[in-house]
């Protein structure tokens, strides 16, 4: 009898130490650093990983490691083109919508075996449940070395380390080619450029944000770099602020981008149609590719730039067809093969339209 | 009496004094060379200078006058004829109405214009609904009214919220959010236009009736024993008062407090007689939101929203009102 | 006989979910007179003035007002004839005296007009013979009850009317100023106006000559003379409690009306 209770009371002592001993095994996990510096356990092999990011998380797409994931966020569903090239993602689970709100029930059946979360949605899941979160930084201020170290960050856990470093190239081309055309430019020559989102083409990004970096890649100047809009607002998107119609025509930009509506009508608006920019004939729409590309994505910090040159400098990139610069990207980056026409929907920011009207 | 009518000539002078300081204000320096040359009309039409004062500053100006007049005086008839100093213009579901139709026609990519119309429309379809809501109940026909009015608005408020939930939240729901903040940034001429006319009848055909709304302050009782018609002159006032506060709302967003607290501080210079106090109300009003209107536009370099300047300013100072109108209460 | 002011021919009335209040009721009134209406509570009293106040829709029978159907008088027409004192009630918004008595004269000014000169002085006179002049700039939310009231019966004075009708006007009032108005009441009919006064206390009507009319919802148990109409039987019949009529003649003759003690009530 005691035999034997000692035989079950050792057994129970050794329970523990064969579990520790599986999680040291190195054939069903590895530790990875996030981008917070938390070591993460990362099991093996990595088939489900939920993703809860905005557009930002393209960077999966990049990565070809889009087969692996199990869960997204509901608008990464939505773009148009996520849908035609990457078509299992729209059948993929959705439990989250926006920032802290997510269906934990959702998520776990999804059976995720990582989460790859900013830091609110990280920090609610990790209270939750037991999946294994990799944070990535939430920086709206950073310019493309914060890219980088994203898209790094994402390679060393679905270990795509090669593609990363063909984006990387890709984006270093990128800004290579821009700064050598733009060389003998002189900051007086330098065009100042004003974004004006949202229905009244007030609401921009301010001089704190990435997207100013992105403005001064290009050779050009935020309007708005005075304005400092980062901080968190109630419900808004940090990054956006609003300014005034008379601060518009104070600073009286060279060029103008907007999102929405036809460039054309400000020509017939009395409080847009004397700004130079108007009468000039210089207002664009973003384009829009995977996402629009004013979001802190990875096209988005090669290609506006790019984008933004090309239009402000035509003379100094005349030899250069910007559609086969666009082909070529989206196949090396997301080896994607483009058509003629949808390189134009993406020029004319069509798809950020057919975005928004897809609500499920 | 003549205290109380040197009231409103001072207050008309100190709005047009605000209306000045507030046309020099803004981005745009205007030199008293460049006021020389537009009130000569010699001024290019294109020129900064023009463009800000005539196109930006101006129709924002006049907008913040003719929406201040008009929340004030809503607030005042409301006050009167639900006999409580504690409703606003909101009181009936207007303004969740209109936050439910632009939000609407937002979530559908609509450009500005249609976003003010239905804004407009969905203001006036929510009264319409209180009003046939609280029909059923005849005994109590204003107590009805009110209570209807909440229950529509929070019917509205909750769809509001549903349509933020869904909506984009890069885009589309910054832009209900705006909108739902208040601003008068986007005001322009054509805006004014259109809704200057379902503003300014109502206003006149209140201040008309200005002496026979007291009457409402008896009770609806003896108000019909006097031979007053108070069906028709209830629908009337409420017709005016949503017609205005829809107008205001679409091309402003939603703008609280001033409804409230304005009547209150025009009581108080000259009593409760709307013979005086409605006039006095519109003006205060009209100063009122001029005045924080240009703050709005130039405390920072982003726009302030406005609603959030008038709540600032108007809760602690309806705090302070309730305490001078009820001094000591619960003693014995 | 001249025409009577006030004629009610088989007026009959049920408030919408309720049981009938007045069935068949009758009586007239002749220019000048001084009516009563007495009874228990819910018997109908402040239902009627209403009906004849015009803020309720009979069911059946006539009103005639000067011979007229009370239907065919438009509304500022019928405030310029009669005025109606409701019951005691606090006010709600902070008006002046004055700025409240004024309102009596909105049956005489068209729609957009405002009271001018002449009808300030009209609502001054009528403060002065109701004798509150002096509170006419005071605030009505800090008058006391019997002031408010007061200001109440000049509101209707102001109106100018041929009959007054007021309901409970000494309810909630203590003695000096249920005294004042009743001076009030017996001053008004010298001056020619009509009277018809809801009281549910007997003493009153007994204090004057006048009509009585003893109602008790759809029984009416008299209409005539109040000395003989508010005997003790018809009292005691009405209040459903014995009630006798007390004689004092100190220092004027007067008479009061007190409901008999039951012998078995212990007043120990």
């Amino acid at each position: 009898m005691v035999n034997k209770s000692l035989l079950l009371f050792l057994l129970f002592l050794t329970l523990p130490a064969c579990t520790l001993s599986k999680r040291k095994d190195p054939n069903t996990a590895r530790e990875i650093v996030d981008m917070l510096g938390n070591r993460v356990t990362v099991p093996k092999p990595l088939e489900r990983v939920a993703l809860f990011s905005g557009p930002t998380g393209q960077i999966a797409l990049i990565l070809r490691a889009d087969k692996h994931l199990c869960a997204v966020t509901k608008t990464f569903k939505l773009s148009p083109l996520v849908r035609e090239y990457f078509p299992h993602i729209t059948a993929l689970p959705s439990p989250r919508t926006v920032n802290g709100m997510i269906n934990i029930e959702e998520l776990v059946a999804s059976r995720a075996q990582l989460l790859i979360a900013g830091k609110v949605d990280g920090e609610l899941v990790q209270r939750k449940t037991s999946i294994p979160v990799a944070f990535f930084e939430d920086s709206l201020d950073e310019g493309p070395e914060a890219i980088i170290q994203e898209i790094r960050f994402y390679a060393r856990i679905f270990r795509a380390e090669p593609r990363a470093e063909a984006y990387i190239r890709c984006m270093k081309t990128v800004e290579t080619l821009i700064s050598s055309r733009l060389k003998s430019l002189e900051e007086s020559q330098r065009l100042r450029v004003y974004n004006g989102f949202s229905p009244s083409h007030l609401v921009t990004l301010g001089g704190d944000t990435f997207f100013s970096k992105n403005i001064e890649r290009a050779g050009c100047i935020n309007s708005a770099s005075s304005i400092k809009t980062l901080g968190k607002r109630e419900g808004l998107h940090s990054g956006l602020g609003e300014v005034s119609m008379e601060q518009v025509l104070a600073w009286n930009p060279d060029i103008i981008v907007v999102d929405t509506g036809n460039p054309e009508a400000l020509k017939a608006d009395p409080r847009w149609s004397s700004l130079k920019a108007v009468q000039a004939g210089r207002v664009y729409t973003i384009p829009s590719g995977f996402f629009v590309w004013n979001r802190p994505t990875a096209e988005a910090a090669a290609l506006y730039p790019l984008w933004l040159a090309m239009t402000a400098y035509p003379e100094k990139f005349k030899d250069l067809s910007l559609p086969a610069i666009l082909k070529e990207f989206y196949r090396t980056v997301f080896s994607v093969s483009l058509r003629d026409e949808q390189i134009g929907m993406i020029l004319s920011g069509a798809y950020r339209e057919k975005m928004m009207r897809n609500v499920p | 009496m003549n205290r109380r009518g040197r009231v409103q000539p001072l207050l008309l002078l100190l709005t047009l004094a605000v209306v000045l300081i507030a046309l020099s204000i803004g981005k745009i320096p205007v030199s008293p060379e460049h006021w020389k040359e537009i009130l000569l009309g010699r001024m290019d039409t294109s020129a900064p200078q023009w463009v800000a004062l005539v196109q930006i500053r101006l129709p924002r100006i006049l907008a913040a006058l003719l929406i201040g007049a008009g929340l004030s005086a809503s607030g005042t008839v409301f006050q009167g004829l639900f006999q409580n100093p504690l409703v606003s213009p909101h009181i009936l579901g207007v303004a969740s109405g209109s936050a439910f139709g632009a939000a609407t026609f937002i979530l559908l990519g609509a450009s500005v214009p249609l976003i003010r119309i239905g804004a407009f429309l969905f203001g006036l379809l929510s009264v319409v609904m209180a009003y046939g809501l609280g029909r059923f109940h005849r005994r109590s026909p204003l107590l009805m009214l009110v209570l209807s009015g909440v229950i529509i608005g929070s019917l509205f408020s909750a769809l509001t919220s549903f349509l933020k939930y869904i909506a984009d939240p890069m885009e589309r729901m910054p832009t209900i959010v705006f909108w739902l903040l208040g601003s008068l940034n986007n005001i322009g001429w054509q805006d004014l236009a259109y809704s200057a006319p379902s503003i300014v009848l109502p206003l006149f055909l209140l201040w008309l009736y200005r002496w026979r709304l007291n009457l409402f302050s008896l009770g609806e009782e003896d108000a019909k024993s006097l031979g007053e018609n108070t069906e028709l002159l209830k629908a009337l006032v409420i017709c005016c008062a949503t017609s205005i506060t829809a107008s205001a709302v679409a091309i402003s967003g939603v703008i609280g407090w001033i409804g409230l607290v304005i009547p209150h501080m025009a009581r108080l210079l000259v009593g409760s007689d709307n013979r005086y106090a409605l006039g006095v109300s519109m003006t205060l009003g009209a100063l009122y939101l001029c005045l924080v209107d240009t703050l709005a536009r130039s405390l920072s370099g982003m726009e302030i929203p406005i609603g959030i300047l008038t709540a600032v300013i108007g809760a602690p100072t309806f705090a302070l009102l309730l305490r001078r109108a009820f001094p000591g209460e619960g003693e014995p | 006989m001249s025409e009577p002011i006030l004629e009610v021919g088989s007026l009959s009335f049920a408030y919408p979910k309720g049981s009938e209040i007045l069935r068949d009721l009758s009586f007239r009134l002749s220019r000048g007179e001084r009516l009563f209406v007495v009874g228990p509570n819910g018997g109908g009293k402040s239902t009627l003035l209403r009906l004849l106040a015009g803020l309720l829709v009979k069911r059946s029978g006539q009103i005639l007002l000067e011979g007229r159907e009370i239907r065919e008088w438009s509304s500022p027409a019928l405030a310029r004839f009669l005025a109606f004192v409701p019951q005691f009630r606090s006010p709600t918004f902070p008006f002046t005296v004055l700025e409240t008595v004024v309102m009596g004269r909105a049956p005489y000014l068209s729609r957009f007009r405002i009271p001018g000169e002449e009808c300030y002085r009209l609502a001054e006179e009528s403060l002065s013979r109701v004798g509150i002049l002096h509170l006419r700039n005071r605030l009505c939310t800090e008058l006391s009850g019997g002031e408010w009231q007061l200001v109440n019966i000049a509101r209707a004075l102001t109106q100018n009317p041929s009959v007054l009708l007021l309901d409970e006007p000494t309810a909630h009032l203590d003695m000096a100023y249920k005294e004042r108005i009743l001076e009030l009441i017996a001053g008004m009919t010298k001056a020619g106006i009509t009277l018809v006064v809801v009281s549910h206390s007997p003493d009153i009507p007994l204090r004057y000559r006048s009509l009585s009319l003893l109602l008790n919802r759809e029984r009416v148990l008299g209409f005539g003379e109040s000395e003989s109409v508010l005997s003790e039987t018809n009292l005691s019949l009405v209040f459903s409690t014995p009630v006798r009529r007390i004689k004092t003649l100190e220092p004027r003759p007067r008479e009061f009306c007190v409901p008999e003690d039951k012998p078995s009530q212990d007043r120990s």
